[in-house]
């Protein structure tokens, strides 16, 4: 095994000959990675070409919600402005969330010590459910509002919904998954980094939702 | 270059670069706002947020995602998109067609 390949497999292991001696020497568990402190490589792990396919493939079953959302668009004799009954700031703020998941996720990743990713984990977690909230409040107004926009009032609603509610499941999972990663005693680097690739993808995927039905203009 | 410093090569961007992406990634989607409530034509409109959004999708896969250094699995997601995509365009061009027909 090379020096890479051993210093990564003690950053993988959280621990190693190394790290038994530090831990012994300094009468406490060490916080540092050994080897690459900070690095998560992950170019050429199983674990990130098997999360590679499945966004692939994720990236399909969204491109199939986008294609059906357009057909019946265009295809639609009218279809309602958005923005008479999607207010904007809220979804934009929904957007700003999205994009400071990836950003903590992306420095949970970049992290030297298993505390600080932690933190930025925890911290990308409470957005994610704040993302989560912002829907169930957007749902709960059409749902209870003076609209009256149920799943199944018309075409525009049942698009709307799919296409969000979808999404909204993508960050559930998003979400469970990284609260398991930070309820483990340890945090693998390997796994962070994999996971966030999961993170920057649901990220991507409500770009063209924000884009396509919230702010495209009405003919 | 020994294999640590190879390693920290590829490690991606520092937390400062991290924050200016997140940071330009707001405007453009500010610009996307802008965009969209502008008094301009339809079609211009529509272009100019199609060419937001894949400037947004862009910065995050390339950026965030290291797509850079992992190419080909970076165009096998966009092919997926880009397949979706294309047909939803072209549906669209062929809608639009039978609208003006009918």
């Amino acid at each position: 095994m090379t020096s890479v390949g051993a210093s990564e497999q003690a950053a993988t292991d959280g621990g190693g000959p190394g790290s038994s001696a530090k831990t012994s020497a300094a009468g406490h568990a060490p916080t540092t990675r050994q080897g690459a402190p900070g690095v998560r490589e992950t170019r050429g792990t199983v674990g990130s070409a098997g999360m590679w396919a499945f966004l692939a493939t994720d990236a399909m079953g969204f491109a199939s919600l986008f294609i059906a959302y357009a057909v019946l668009r265009v295809r639609a004799p009218a279809w309602p402005d958005p923005r008479g009954w999607l207010p904007l700031p809220p979804a934009a703020l929904m957007t700003a969330t999205l994009m400071g998941c990836s950003l903590t996720v992306a420095l949970a990743v970049r992290a030297r010590r298993d505390a600080v990713t932690r933190g930025w984990l925890f911290v990308t977690i409470v957005l994610g459910a704040a993302f989560l909230s912002s829907v169930a409040v957007e749902y709960r107004r059409l749902w209870n509002g003076g609209a009256g926009v149920g799943f199944s009032r018309d075409l525009v609603a049942s698009t709307f919904y799919a296409l969000t509610g979808y999404h909204a499941l993508h960050v559930l999972a998003g979400v469970v998954l990284l609260a398991l990663i930070v309820a483990r005693r340890r945090v693998p680097p390997k796994v962070v980094a994999v996971v966030a690739l999961y993170w920057h993808f649901v990220d991507i995927a409500w770009m063209p939702i924000f884009t396509f039905v919230y702010l495209l203009p009405a003919s | 270059m020994n294999d640590r410093e190879k390693l920290e090569q590829t490690a991606g961007a520092g937390a400062g670069s991290l924050l200016a992406t997140f940071l330009f990634l707001l405007g453009l989607t500010g610009a996307e706002l802008w965009v969209a409530t502008t008094p301009a034509e339809r079609a211009a409109r529509i272009t100019a947020l199609a060419g937001l959004l894949m400037l947004k999708a862009g910065v995050v896969l390339m950026l965030f995602m290291h797509g850079r250094s992992r190419l080909r699995v970076s165009w096998l997601v966009f092919a997926g998109l880009a397949v979706g995509v294309g047909y939803a365009v072209v549906l669209m061009m062929e809608a639009a067609f039978r609208a003006r027909l009918s």
